[in-house]
């Protein structure tokens, strides 16, 4: 039942990526279902598609916050804030806005502390 | 005729046993400590955490929670991972509302980090329609712990008691340690 659900999913945007090649959003909604779904290999599909959604549109937020976040667990902390610096400059009002502030002031006390 | 009188006040009840609460509770089960409100009563068993409420559970629920983080959640298929950040953890929990079927119209208030016993957490505040149309608001603080996940909650209806009982949640959050 997971496996099609997520297969659905995955189905549809491809689909829509198809439709409409030049649009960031299907790219970038198909990095966030990979990362999301995260079986081995995922997160590496996930960061090409977040990097095809950037070169489409460099101004399109959401891939940022998804490459931010990949980066962020594999513990590339220099990248991960520099991708959420990027996001939040773009989507200033975003809704995850506060987790986001979260990591980059954690990032500066640590920076201050060590 | 004694026996029948308890057989028909446990039927009544729900067959759980109330008892008053106030001052410092100690969970040595599920390894918490926290301030509970006078005037409210608790479930005297009930299983991975506590459930109190003041009126009646339909009315409002305060409860503290844990279970093994890789325990399967009632409605979402997908998984809490114990590397999680608080952010997908949240998520997840979202997910896990927006697939019940037994309600509709779920909103999300808030979706914020916050410190839940001492650990980074999240807090969610939603609405939601149940299936007699009542409207029910809840706070969700949230954490993973070690291979738990904690949670701190409120729900009650929208009209009068949620207002009414946020600020007990509040406290009962802010005292609320693991002791693990």
């Amino acid at each position: 039942m997971l496996k099609w659900r997520w297969g659905w999913a995955e189905e549809a945007i491809r689909k829509s990526i198809a439709i409409k090649p030049d649009d960031p959003k299907g790219h970038s909604q198909l990095g966030e279902l990979l990362r999301r779904r995260a079986e081995p290999g995922d997160l590496e599909k996930a960061e090409s598609n977040y990097r095809s959604a950037i070169e489409l549109d460099i101004s399109y937020a959401p891939p940022h916050r998804g490459l931010g976040l990949i980066y962020l667990k594999q513990g590339n902390t220099e990248k991960a804030l520099g991708e959420f610096r990027i996001y939040l400059s773009l989507a200033p009002q975003a809704e995850d806005r506060a987790y986001i502030e979260q990591y980059l002031s954690k990032s500066r006390g640590g920076e201050g502390g060590s | 005729m004694k026996v029948a009188g308890w057989i028909l006040l446990l039927t009544l009840f729900g067959c759980s046993l109330w008892v008053p609460v106030g001052g410092k509770y100690v969970s040595n089960d599920s390894f918490f400590e926290v301030e509970l409100p006078a005037g409210w009563r608790r479930a005297y068993s009930t299983r991975d955490g506590l459930t109190m409420t003041r009126d009646g559970l339909s009315l409002q629920s305060v409860r503290i929670v844990r279970e093994p983080f890789d325990k399967e959640l009632p409605f979402t298929r997908r998984k809490l991972e114990k590397n999680m950040l608080p952010q997908e953890v949240a998520e997840i929990i979202i997910d896990n509302f927006r697939s019940n079927q037994n309600i509709s119209n779920f909103q999300v208030g808030e979706n914020q980090p916050a410190t839940v016993g001492g650990y980074p957490g999240f807090k969610i505040t939603y609405s939601y329609q149940t299936k007699e149309n009542l409207k029910k608001q809840g706070i969700y603080y949230g954490a993973l712990i070690d291979q738990w996940l904690y949670r701190v909650f409120l729900e009650a209806p929208a009209r009068h008691y949620f207002p009414r009982d946020l600020s007990i949640l509040e406290r009962v959050k802010d005292t609320f340690k693991v002791t693990l």
